[in-house]
């Protein structure tokens, strides 16, 4: 008998195991959204003059919806911008005209970047470049402006 | 002077020694796997003795920090008006760190302390050596499964603890506090991520499993065979558990996160 | 062949340079006999039993078992020779996690593959020689300290091992459990033609079953013989040992570098 209950009792351990690894990865992680599965995404790409703290694994936003993440962030040799690259969900398409800005959460919370889509018929096709793109709000130069705006006065 | 240099030199070369003779104790235990594998009922028993055993402590301990961080985090953001990211804060303060440290630390307290105990009486009462006789080699037969035992059970004990914490937290945030669970859930949600942050809870908990057990067998095995003995060795078992738990997540997190 | 189941030539042992433990020994077991080996507390005797059954490696000399020398034998042929002999350890060392079959059953677990009926059998068998026939299910919690090292006796004679070694069988026991042991070393001994060593200080019993005595000091032999001759002996040590005399060669007094006087405060070093 004493065996078996052990036995049992492992086995409920394990189990449990299991179900906590599978609640953080869905319900915590929310591992099924755009995940490493290229089927389900494609890829764009935008430069900012200034990122500001823009993460990889940011949101991408539409109307304050998620469309997709941030997977990479690099410099572009030539411009000097930083080049962001985008995971989107491929059931959302955008117009060539649509624009990308940077936005926080909040005063001080979270950087994302906020996407609005424009009226051209034609569509951001798999590898495409966002032109249009408005640049994180960086609060010393927020206040350098500020600064230059009351001192003309 | 030449005393001084000495008691300079004692704890060092002492150290190295216990670094040494730990390493080599890891060997052994490493070549008894396929001896173990023979007997899957060892591990199994200590599974049930370090793991489900230490269930209950885990759950509980899990599900009151993540209450505190909740109750803690909510003061703390709603000063910056941003308590909507509640969430984040306690699943990431949880999974990344929390998690596996304390953990590991109640692993060591619950069930290391008792390795080391029950391996110090089994010298103490020569039946370590009574093994040997009949040419078992204790290594295999009773270190080993322990062990194995231990570095199972952690991340288990882990994730256990971080689901609990994130529950707690949700009990405190969303129930008590009044914030929209769906906010809740989809900021954790969105800082959340998979490979960066659980995966690494995973790692992070399996290393201090490995470091926690095998301080625990060793100083079982190198306790004194008195009372005094192995009450010295437990008491060590959970210092140096915790020492060297804190500073591994130091350098484990200056490597993943 | 020699007729000698161990033989030790020789043999020196310490732990560390401060502390020698054993000093030139030299020691033979003849086939089927009881050999005791005497001497006060700490003197070393346990140490020999570790050095036979290969727990612990000689620092010089030659011990030899089953015609093999052990000094020099790997971890392999030790083995081999570790499966030949049992060992009773002095508080019977049963293992506390597992019951009284699985205790005797668990030489026969590792070093063989019958199946379970058979192993029944021999755990029954053993059980009914130490006199606890119908013990199989308690645990070793439950046992009293007489039964316990019956039990341990049991298990170190599962796979009939050709010497039995006894690491003072009869400490701690009431006058009713130690004869009850003494006599089944003695019963074991005669019917299994096995060969034993019994390590002990308990005189009146080892002269009466032993056929030979080692008589240690200080980790050296320092007499030797039947018990007749023993008894008779007229080195001081022994003699003392065996009427259990508070002075004589063995000090009574602590051999301290401070005086009496110095502890009452009469005198600086």
């Amino acid at each position: 008998m004493k065996r078996l209950a052990i036995d049992f009792w492992v086995g409920i351990f394990i189990l449990l195991g299991l179900v906590c690894t599978i609640f953080l990865s869905l319900k915590v992680a929310n591992i099924t959204n755009f995940g490493a599965d290229d089927k389900n995404t494609y890829t764009l790409y935008a430069d900012f003059g200034n990122i500001g703290s823009l993460k990889v694994n940011a949101p991408i936003k539409v109307s304050g919806f998620v469309v997709g993440r941030v997977s990479d962030i690099g410099l572009n040799p030539k411009t000097y911008q930083a080049k962001v690259t985008m995971i989107i969900n491929k059931n959302y398409h955008f117009s060539t005209d649509a624009s990308a800005d940077i936005l926080t959460t909040g005063l001080l919370g979270e950087q994302y970047i906020g996407l609005q889509n424009g009226g051209d018929i034609d569509d951001l096709a798999n590898g495409d470049t966002i032109t249009l793109t408005s640049s994180a709000m960086v609060l010393e130069q927020l206040i350098g402006k500020f600064m230059t705006n009351m001192s003309s006065k | 002077m030449k005393n001084l240099i000495q008691s300079i030199g004692r704890p060092f070369s002492s150290f190295i020694l216990m670094l040494g003779e730990t390493s080599m104790l890891l060997g052994k235990i490493i070549l008894s796997i396929p001896y173990i594998l023979k007997r899957p009922q060892l591990i199994i028993k200590e599974l049930f003795f370090s793991g489900v055993l230490s269930i209950v402590i885990i759950a509980v301990s899990g599900w009151f920090v993540g209450m505190v961080l909740g109750l803690q985090g909510y003061n703390t953001l709603q000063r910056f008006g941003s308590v909507s990211v509640l969430g984040s804060l306690v699943a990431l303060s949880l999974i990344r760190e929390l998690g596996p440290v304390l953990s590991a630390i109640l692993f060591a307290s619950r069930a290391g302390s008792g390795i080391t105990a029950e391996i110090g009486l089994m010298k103490a009462t020569e039946q370590l050596d009574a093994m040997n006789v009949m040419s078992v080699d204790p290594i295999k037969r009773i270190i080993a499964p322990k062990f194995i035992g231990g570095v199972i059970s952690v991340p288990i004990l882990t994730m256990l603890f971080n689901t609990c914490g994130i529950l707690g937290g949700k009990f405190v945030g969303v129930n008590l506090l009044g914030l929209d669970s769906g906010i809740f859930w989809s900021q954790m949600q969105d800082s959340v991520n998979f490979h960066a942050d659980i995966v690494n809870s995973i790692i992070k908990a399996l290393i201090f499993g490995i470091f926690v057990s095998l301080i625990s067998v060793y100083q079982g095995l190198s306790s004194k065979p008195t009372a005094e003995g192995v009450s010295s060795s437990t008491t060590k078992t959970v210092v140096h558990s915790a020492l060297a738990v804190l500073a591994l997540d130091f350098i484990l997190t200056a490597f993943m996160f | 062949m020699s007729e000698n189941i161990i033989e030790l030539k020789n043999v020196s042992f310490a732990y560390n340079e401060n502390k020698q433990i054993l000093t030139d020994i030299s020691m033979k077991i003849p086939y089927g006999k009881i050999v005791a080996i005497m001497g006060g507390s700490g003197c070393g005797k346990t140490t020999v039993l570790k050095l036979i059954s290969g727990q612990i490696k000689a620092n010089s000399g030659k011990i030899t078992a089953f015609g093999t020398d052990i000094t020099r034998a790997n971890n392999k042929t030790l083995e081999q020779i570790r499966t030949k002999l049992g060992m009773l350890f002095q508080f019977g060392a049963l293992f506390t996690d597992l019951s009284v079959y699985d205790n005797i059953a668990f030489p026969l677990n590792e070093h063989t593959k019958l199946n379970k009926t058979l192993k029944d059998i021999i755990v029954a068998m053993k059980l009914e020689s130490v006199g606890l026939s119908g013990t199989q299910e308690l645990f070793p919690s439950e046992l009293s300290g007489g039964m316990a090292r019956r039990i341990a006796l049991a298990r170190a004679m599962a796979l009939d091992p050709e010497l039995m070694m006894y690491d003072e069988p009869f400490t701690g026991l009431d006058p009713i459990s130690l004869n009850t042991i003494a006599m089944l070393i003695k019963k074991l001994n005669d019917n299994l033609k096995q060969t034993t060593i019994l390590v002990t200080h308990d005189i009146p019993i080892t002269m009466k079953i032993a056929d030979y005595i080692y008589f240690m000091s200080n980790g050296k032999v320092i007499a030797e013989g039947t018990p007749k001759e023993i008894s008779v002996t007229e080195n001081k040590s022994v003699q003392q040992f065996i009427n259990g005399e508070v002075n004589g060669p063995f000090a009574y007094k602590y051999n301290s570098n401070k005086s009496y006087d110095y502890y009452l405060g009469r005198e600086s070093i």
